[in-house]
């Protein structure tokens, strides 16, 4: 049983056995049920033929003993007998022979009945009818010896066959479940094979529509997205390294330099200072970091309040407005109307904050950011942010959410920026249930969007 | 009389960093490196204010802070942990720690959590606060230095309001954004705004007069002083 168990093999080979068997078995019924009834209605024609014929010699020359012994002669003698007026009339030969009982009432038109006699069964017929004034009862038999041996014969052939059959289909059909399942035993060992060392194996899909093609196909996207996700975690790792090697080498070698002589106290106060200042860029960018780890279960504790958008932007702009102001940038922030939105309030800030920020930085000294808040034409609530930077090159925008990307690999760490701000703010939004997109760039600049949907609105 | 604290850390670089801080600021600092060594030195000798690490080798932070609290010892007690998620904090302050401080911490930070916490229910707010010449009224909002009247944006009067609360001590940037801009994440790209304040704000209020208060600390943070370096 335990094989059983273990192999789908086995077990489609035993189902489709089983249902094949109970299959055959009710057809091989239906067939002696068939044969049988069509025998029984030959037969019963047969004795109908006699009954008649004997009515006919007995309405010809009315009913005398000789007259039916030359009948039975005709006949090559046929099992009959007859009663004229409650007494025999006539018997014939193999009717005495087969020591036949005739039953006792008999209508105008009786359906024939078996009976057994001699350890023989027969098919008897009957009927009463009046002749010429007296009353006659005919009665003829045949026996049932042959079409009991058709039956016999056919029930043989079905005893023997259905089992030989069965073990037939049985091992035919395990031989093409072994071949429909192979694939996926090749599969599952080319899967066993595939580890982060190989990622990009993809198993062979022979036909796309077929069940088990579809789940070469399913089993093959699965990889794609473990792949792709593979490449990030590396990239990330690659980044997140060169991101704290930077601040790490500058405080080993300020500390080493400054150790190497005697130095004046001036020097190593510069040097401490300048170490703590990395330090303070290394623990910054580790709770970025740690922040942009927080998923699905910390969104579960979040409390969220229903908060006015506007408001809560338009304090974030006036935060924000003394960068501006150093930029000589003007910023402008837009509100139509009130816009309430269920969201975490320190996290949702965050978003548009890091927005801001990224407008403010990339948006030259005299430029203009521009932000609005404003319902959409469902429901969702909208709130972009117009920069007047450089704009965001086509084979750049996929990327520019990513943690560590950036456009110019060159000027943001000099500007202060960890390289998370766009990240974070996506993070921002999507813990709240919001999306943030780069909805538009070009040359004039960039328009980041970030929308709440119409559902989280109540 | 000094105010005596004991450290409860297993990392003996920072406990002992924790420690000179402290000394330097006229602090009596005691050490222990485990859960058991604290507990002991707890019941055996008296301190005004436990810092205790949350992750320690034996017995864990909380189950010392919860065994405390059984007892019905209510010395103050401000939790260090490298494990910043809100249930941690939660878990922490439900057991009965009375504030929570994330590592890495500035040092500025963990001092004027210190004395938030040893001087606790005493002293009254002030309405008058005062360094060398410079005077905040904060009853009328108004800011004098040598006689002469200064103009301030309510940020700026915010800011050398909290940075006059701390005279004398530095103050870290993120002191000010949580306790100033009110910006609990640290992850807020807030520190450009805070520099730009800090620089309008000595314009206004040092630029014109000698002695400069105003200080800057690198790396660690700003402070107000009468007192030159």
């Amino acid at each position: 049983m335990n094989l059983f168990r273990t192999s789908l093999r086995i077990r489609l080979t035993f189902w489709y056995s089983l249902a094949l068997g109970i299959l055959l078995s009710a057809f091989s019924f239906c067939i002696h049920l068939l044969a049988e009834r069509s025998l029984l209605r030959q037969l019963d024609r047969e004795l109908a033929g006699r009954i008649f014929a004997l009515e006919k010699s007995i309405q010809d020359k009315p009913g005398e003993p000789e007259e039916l012994a030359e009948f039975e002669d005709e006949m090559f003698s046929p099992v009959f007998q007859v009663e004229r007026n409650d007494s025999l009339l006539y018997q014939s030969g193999s009717w005495r022979s087969a020591g036949l009982v005739a039953p006792g009432k008999t209508g105008p038109g009786l359906a024939p009945v078996e009976v057994r006699a001699k350890d023989h069964d027969y098919r008897l017929a009957s009927k009463a009818l009046e002749i010429h004034g007296s009353r006659y009862r005919l009665f003829a038999a045949m026996p049932m010896d042959q079409v009991e041996s058709v039956l016999a014969g056919l029930a043989l052939a079905f005893k023997i066959g259905l089992p030989v059959g069965l073990i037939l289909a049985f091992l035919g059909g395990n031989v093409f479940a072994g071949k429909a399942l192979a694939p996926i035993g090749r599969m599952a060992g080319l899967a066993e094979k595939i580890s982060s060392e190989n990622l990009e194996l993809r198993l062979p899909v022979f036909n796309r529509t077929d069940e088990i093609g579809r789940l070469a196909l399913a089993f093959n996207g699965v990889l794609d997205r473990l792949e792709s996700s593979f490449e990030r975690l590396k990239r990330f790792t690659a980044d997140a390294s060169h991101e704290l090697r930077t601040p790490l080498t500058a405080i080993r070698s300020v500390g080493e330099v400054v150790l190497r002589s005697d130095s004046d106290i001036g020097a190593y106060r510069e040097a401490i200072s300048s170490i703590l200042e990395e330090s303070a860029r290394l623990s910054r960018l580790v709770q970025d970091l740690l922040l942009l780890t927080k998923g699905e279960h910390d969104r579960k504790s979040m409390t969220r309040s229903l908060l006015d958008l506007g408001d809560l932007t338009k304090s974030i702009c006036s935060t924000f407005g003394v960068l501006a102001e150093e930029k000589e940038q003007t910023l402008v922030c837009e509100v139509a109307e009130r816009i309430p939105a269920s969201v975490e309030e320190s996290t949702f800030r965050l978003a548009v904050m890091n927005l801001i920020d990224n407008a403010i930085k990339h948006t030259p000294m005299g430029g203009a950011i521009q932000v609005k808040v404003w319902r959409g034409a469902s429901g969702e609530s909208l709130i972009t942010v117009r920069d007047q930077g450089a704009g965001i090159p086509q084979e750049h925008r996929q990327r520019i959410f990513d943690r560590f990307y950036r456009v110019d690999p060159g000027r943001s760490r000099a500007a202060g920026g960890t390289g998370l701000g766009l990240a974070i703010a996506r993070w921002a939004a999507e813990i709240n249930d919001g999306r943030l997109e780069l909805a538009e760039s070009g040359p004039g600049g960039s328009l980041f969007r970030i929308t709440i949907p119409h559902a989280l609105i109540s | 009389m000094p105010k005596r604290i004991l450290i409860i850390e297993d990392d003996v670089k920072i406990s002992k960093a924790i420690k000179r801080g402290l000394e330097q600021e006229g602090y009596v600092a005691l050490t222990a490196l485990s859960g058991e060594d604290g507990f002991f030195q707890i019941h055996s000798q008296p301190c005004d204010l436990i810092l205790l690490d949350v992750l320690l080798p034996g017995r864990s932070g909380i189950e010392i802070l919860a065994a405390l609290r059984k007892a019905g010892r209510r010395t103050p007690i401000l939790m260090l942990t490298a494990l910043d998620s809100l249930e941690d904090k939660v878990s922490g302050l439900d057991a009965g720690a009375d504030d929570y401080l994330g590592k890495p911490f500035a040092f500025p930070e963990l001092l004027a959590r210190i004395r938030a916490l040893l001087r606790r229910g005493g002293q009254e707010e002030l309405l008058l606060l005062r360094t060398g010449d410079l005077e905040l009224d904060l009853a009328k909002r108004k800011v004098v230095r040598s006689g002469r009247n200064i103009e301030l944006t309510t940020k700026e009067f915010e800011l050398l309001e909290y940075l006059l609360r701390n005279k004398g001590h530095v103050v870290s940037r993120e002191m000010l954004a949580v306790d100033v801009w009110k910006e609990p994440n640290r992850a807020t790209p807030i520190d450009n705004i805070i520099d730009v304040h800090m620089t309008r704000l000595r314009r206004k209020v040092d630029e014109p007069f000698e002695p400069k208060l105003l200080k800057t600390v690198r790396g660690v943070g700003f402070m107000i002083s009468a007192d030159s370096p």
